[in-house]
């Protein structure tokens, strides 16, 4: 800590904070809703980011003269007081530190050492960067930037974000390529790749294990299938087979505006094969075994595409922002069991700001989502959905969960908002007072904490609630 | 509809501190100019972002005239500010004179938003005579896409510039006993 506030004496600092109070009265942690599917505002938790860049040869205006810095960023989603990790050091991470050069070698090109990333851009409603390529990748990276093109390429590792402590070694390699036409026209497309080698030998390399039935993957009984199928021939157990794995991701931007009142639509897509995962380990009457899962998921697909545009209805006096989402999730290997893998979602959020004056705002907004899961039941809708969970009856080995393949929600927000630099839907710092309110298909649709057991010995009860609504208090700042 | 008139009237009733306000006639010549990393030579401000500044002087009472930065010529080639006074005196002023310059440079991408840093130096000369006031400051600027560059991390500091160059105003008209 010592070290960071010098570091922070001796460098440029930027950073972003968000932080709220919302008492919740009706049972849950604070947040309106379960995800910013339905719009960011009241979904989110507190967060805060700070960056450091120390230049060490400043770049300078009307110079073509070499230049570098280095830049530091901690961030994460805790602060004291305002949510269940009360702001512990644990839950921050040094999620970046690179260094980079420019007019070296070649003029105009920024070499890049470090943690990498390009993407063209955030959708801001939602707080998501849909085209986004080596943000999981240490390495390098070179950026040419000229006045209607902007190309960067790197190349690196991505084993540590893939695979944590389980680490083997995945190649990665990015490129974007944006073109702007005039400043009213935009277009960007990219792409990652990655592979992760075979490793003969390495427990953490890509393997699968023979003769694994999805479901018994999916119910975490593959092992005791295997004994009960081959009593006392734990010795027998399939082996793993090592393999190599790949996966990637093309992504896609069109951004056009400064027509009229239209400030500027932006359009990002993504298409990404996920990176098969590694695996898991069962236990079955005290023996364990490692059940290597390349085979069972080296089929998902996830397909997302995103829109959002900003009109300014009466310059400096009413903004829109209006934005809308949808996803089709696939996963080739699993046809049975309802998961997050294998889904469609679609959502629109509109969010309206009127200037009282240039300080004193009102916001409201609305959201409409629809999510619906490809293998059945993924949700409760109502308290006694634990005797409905397959097909209408209750079946203890039943792969679904709950007894709706469909969740329908409507946020609705409103409420003041004081932003002392002015005008501006994205202008901060704001300080802001909103109520919100949701209606969900979903019973108790919020993170909460209710025992949801409907057996004897719940003390607590159940409870069956559809709207939730919740009072916010906050604050939020770029600087 | 409460709401918004309570807003309204609440907001009403907030007294700021007055501007000092200057003799009548009393005039002086703003040149504002930009220079960006990599580039040769400095460019006007945007529009918005002169306008803004003519308005904070224009309710003091003083008259302003702006000469735009793209105009200056072999004045861009100096990089001191006090040079540069020098300069603009023999071709563009001979009383009172502001030479606002911004200097906006990339920093780096936050949370989906594109900071950069707007470096700014304020200069009042009152007389040919009389020591410059010089001010100089940062503003960190957000912007929202990509494409959003140099010009509009200026035009987005305009609000910050303007009030800082108010101050400044402020300080020399009070000096001067207005």
């Amino acid at each position: 800590m010592i070290l960071l506030v010098a570091a922070a004496l001796a460098a440029d600092v930027a950073g972003y904070v968000r932080i709220m109070t919302r008492p919740d009265l009706e049972g849950g942690d604070g947040r309106l809703g379960h995800w910013n599917l339905y719009g960011r505002l009241l979904n989110e938790g507190p967060y805060a980011a700070l960056e450091l860049r120390q230049s060490i040869l400043e770049r300078k205006p009307g110079s073509l003269a070499p230049w570098t810095d280095v830049h530091v960023r901690i961030e994460g989603g805790t602060v004291q007081g305002a949510d269940a990790q009360n702001g512990s050091l644990a839950f921050l991470r040094l999620s970046q530190l690179y260094a980079q050069a420019g007019n070296i070698g070649l003029t105009g090109v920024t070499w890049r050492m470090g943690t990498l990333e390009s993407n063209f851009g955030d959708l801001g409603l939602y707080d998501m960067r849909l085209a986004q390529v080596l943000g999981d990748t240490v390495g390098g990276q070179a950026r040419l930037e000229t006045p209607g093109l902007d190309l960067t390429a790197g190349l690196g590792d991505a084993g540590f974000p893939l695979k944590g402590a389980e680490y083997n070694t995945v190649l990665s390699g990015g490129v974007t390529a944006r073109v702007n036409i005039l400043d009213h026209v935009e277009l960007g497309v990219g792409g990652q790749g990655y592979y992760e080698p075979m490793v003969v030998g390495n427990r953490y390399a890509p393997h699968s294990t023979p003769r694994v039935s999805y479901e018994d993957y999916a119910r975490g009984e593959v092992f005791e299938s295997f004994l009960r199928d081959n009593p006392g021939e734990m010795i027998n157990f399939p082996d793993p087979v090592a393999s190599d794995a790949r996966s990637w991701k093309a992504v896609g931007y069109l951004g056009f505006g400064g027509f009229g009142p239209l400030k500027w639509n932006a359009i990002y897509a993504h298409y990404s094969l996920l990176h098969p995962r590694g695996h898991v380990t069962e236990t079955w009457e005290g023996e364990s075994v490692d059940i290597y899962a390349h085979d069972l998921t080296d089929e998902r697909t996830q397909f997302t595409i995103g829109d959002e545009l900003q009109l300014s209805v009466v310059e400096d006096r009413w903004d829109v922002a209006l934005a809308g989402l949808y996803g089709d999730y696939r996963d080739g290997d699993n046809d049975i069991a309802p998961s997050d893998d294998d889904r469609t979602f679609a959502s629109v959020v509109i969010r309206t700001q009127v200037y009282v004056s240039p300080t004193v705002h009102l916001l409201a907004e609305s959201s409409f989502a629809n999510e619906t899961s490809h293998n059945g039941n993924q949700w409760r809708n109502h308290k006694d959905s634990i005797f409905t969970s397959d097909d209408g009856a209750s079946d203890s080995e039943g792969l679904e969960y709950g007894d709706a393949a469909e969740r329908v929600t409507w946020q609705g927000k409103a409420g003041v908002v004081l932003n002392p630099l002015g005008p501006g839907i994205y202008t901060r710092p704001s300080l802001r007072v909103l109520y919100g309110v949701q209606y969900s298909t979903q019973n108790n649709a919020f993170g909460n904490s209710f025992v949801e057991s409907i057996g004897e010995y719940n003390d607590f009860g159940n409870v069956e609630r559809h709207w939730h609504n919740v009072v916010a208090l906050e604050a939020e700042a770029w600087f | 509809m409460v709401l918004v008139l309570s807003l309204m009237a609440l907001t009403g009733c907030i007294k700021p501190t007055p501007p000092a306000t200057a003799e009548p006639g009393l005039r002086i010549t703003v040149v504002a100019l930009a220079e960006g990393a990599g580039a040769a030579e400095v460019v006007d401000t945007p529009a918005r972002f002169d306008s803004s500044i003519l308005d904070v002087l224009a309710l003091r009472g003083l008259t302003a005239e702006l000469v735009e930065g793209g105009r200056l010529g072999p004045v861009s080639a100096a990089r001191e500010s006090s040079l540069r006074v020098e300069r603009l005196r023999g071709d563009f002023a001979e009383g009172a004179m502001l030479l606002v310059e911004t200097r906006p440079g990339y920093y780096a991408e936050m949370n989906g938003q594109y900071r950069w840093v707007v470096g700014v130096t304020l200069t009042l000369s009152a007389s040919q005579s009389r020591p410059n006031q010089t001010v100089e400051f940062d503003v960190p600027v957000f912007l929202r896409y990509h494409h959003q560059r140099e010009a509009d991390a200026v035009d987005a500091a305009g609000g910050v510039v303007a009030r800082r160059v108010g101050e400044l105003a402020d300080d020399w008209l009070r000096a001067a006993g207005g």
